[in-house]
């Protein structure tokens, strides 16, 4: 069941909001403030859409969308603002954090709002299959070693359909190393990751438009540290051989 | 059957056609706007024109989201007056508001046949 988090100061459009996307068959949770949210956003299961109110007493809407756009682990989560038209300054500055679309609330009725929901829905439901078989069909052979450049390509990209198929280029350049990272246990710290990197790939491949210089960054420190991860645990393998190696030599000094 | 003042598709609509949770909703809608009314009047009576009018902005959302477009209508011009400077008439139109409200609520009680008041 899709998830949606609905953070809005009004009692009475939280709870009309939560009744009508729960009768859609939604998993519905409600923050009052920023402080409720954050609180939900540590401890809960993440939502798949956040539906977020501008205009709140104490800590803004704006504030609250900074925060998650921010921590590496929400910044993919698309964000609906539903607020109040005239506090244009709060719109101008969500919208450059990256936000999926607005309602003004007193130009929306509540259908509106579901039918963004739900397309939004239906596109993130398209990605994981899809980039797997586009990455197969992408040009060329490529292997870890264009990552690199590739991933300088990515971050020096603007254009959304640009992005997207570097992105794909990455995916597939990086696909072998995430595939063995996905192997390890959930509990490691390489298994986390690689599920992590796998869901930003998922997400900005779906939406290229919510692409920040902030998500390019968090997508290539994210492959930076599974590469390394992988470099750590070849390690010990590594050393062995080179002990190995050493053992020889010294052995066939010996003999001659 | 219609409620006058209020488009009952569209609280209906928001609610699944589930009438319980539509008159449990105007009852928690009628008892925050009653809070609400009230920060208005005191925004009023303090001549704070910007607090005033942040109030009836958000009454009047609540109000488009259970189809009250008459009275949203009342809050929306309210809202806009304020922005600038407080009205002179403006106890007036909290009292217009007032009686708007009160006639929806009875309707809306003959509506599900229910008290709306908590």
């Amino acid at each position: 069941m899709k998830s949606i988090l609905f953070i809005d100061d009004d009692r009475f459009v939280t709870t009309l909001y939560k009744a009508k996307l729960q009768n859609e068959g939604f998993a519905v949770d409600v923050a009052h403030s920023a402080n409720e949210a954050f609180e939900q956003l540590e401890h809960k299961k993440h939502p798949d859409i956040i539906v977020l109110d501008l205009n709140m007493p104490g800590i803004n809407g704006v504030i609250i969308l900074k925060t998650i756009r921010s921590v590496p682990q929400l910044q993919h989560i698309p964000v609906i603002i539903f607020s109040s038209g005239y506090v244009k300054a709060l719109v101008d500055e969500a919208s450059q954090l990256g936000i999926y679309k607005f309602f003004a609330k007193a130009q929306c009725p509540p259908k509106m709002l579901i039918s963004a929901i739900t397309e939004i829905l239906s596109k993130m439901a398209i990605p994981a299959s899809a980039l797997t078989a586009d990455a197969d069909t992408a040009s060329g052979s490529l292997t870890a070693d264009d990552l690199p450049a590739l991933l300088y390509m990515f971050v020096a990209s603007e254009d959304p359909d640009a992005l997207r198929s570097t992105l794909l280029k990455i995916y597939k350049a990086s696909r072998d190393c995430i595939n063995k990272a996905l192997a390890a246990d959930e509990s490691t710290a390489q298994g986390k990751l690689s599920r992590m990197v796998e869901k930003l790939f998922e997400d900005l491949y779906a939406h290229p438009e919510h692409i920040t210089a902030s998500t390019k960054h968090t997508l290539a420190a994210g492959l930076q540290k599974l590469s390394d991860i992988e470099a750590e645990n070849a390690g010990p393998i590594l050393d062995s051989e080179l002990a190995l190696k050493d053992i020889l030599r010294t052995l066939e000094t010996q003999s001659a | 059957m219609t409620v006058p003042g209020i488009d009952i598709d569209v609280l209906l609509e928001a609610t699944g056609n589930d009438r319980t949770i539509a008159a449990e909703l105007m009852r928690l809608f009628f008892e925050l706007t009653g809070q609400e009314q009230a920060r208005l009047a005191d925004a009023v009576a303090q001549g704070n024109h910007a607090a005033a009018s942040a109030v009836a902005h958000k009454v009047a959302g609540s109000c488009v989201a259970c189809g009250m477009s008459g009275i949203y209508a009342r809050f929306k011009e309210l809202e806009n007056l304020c922005k600038e400077a407080m009205p002179e008439d403006a106890c007036e139109r909290i009292q217009a508001i007032d009686r708007e409200l009160q006639d929806a609520r009875r309707n809306l009680e003959k509506y599900f046949n229910c008290t709306l008041v908590s």
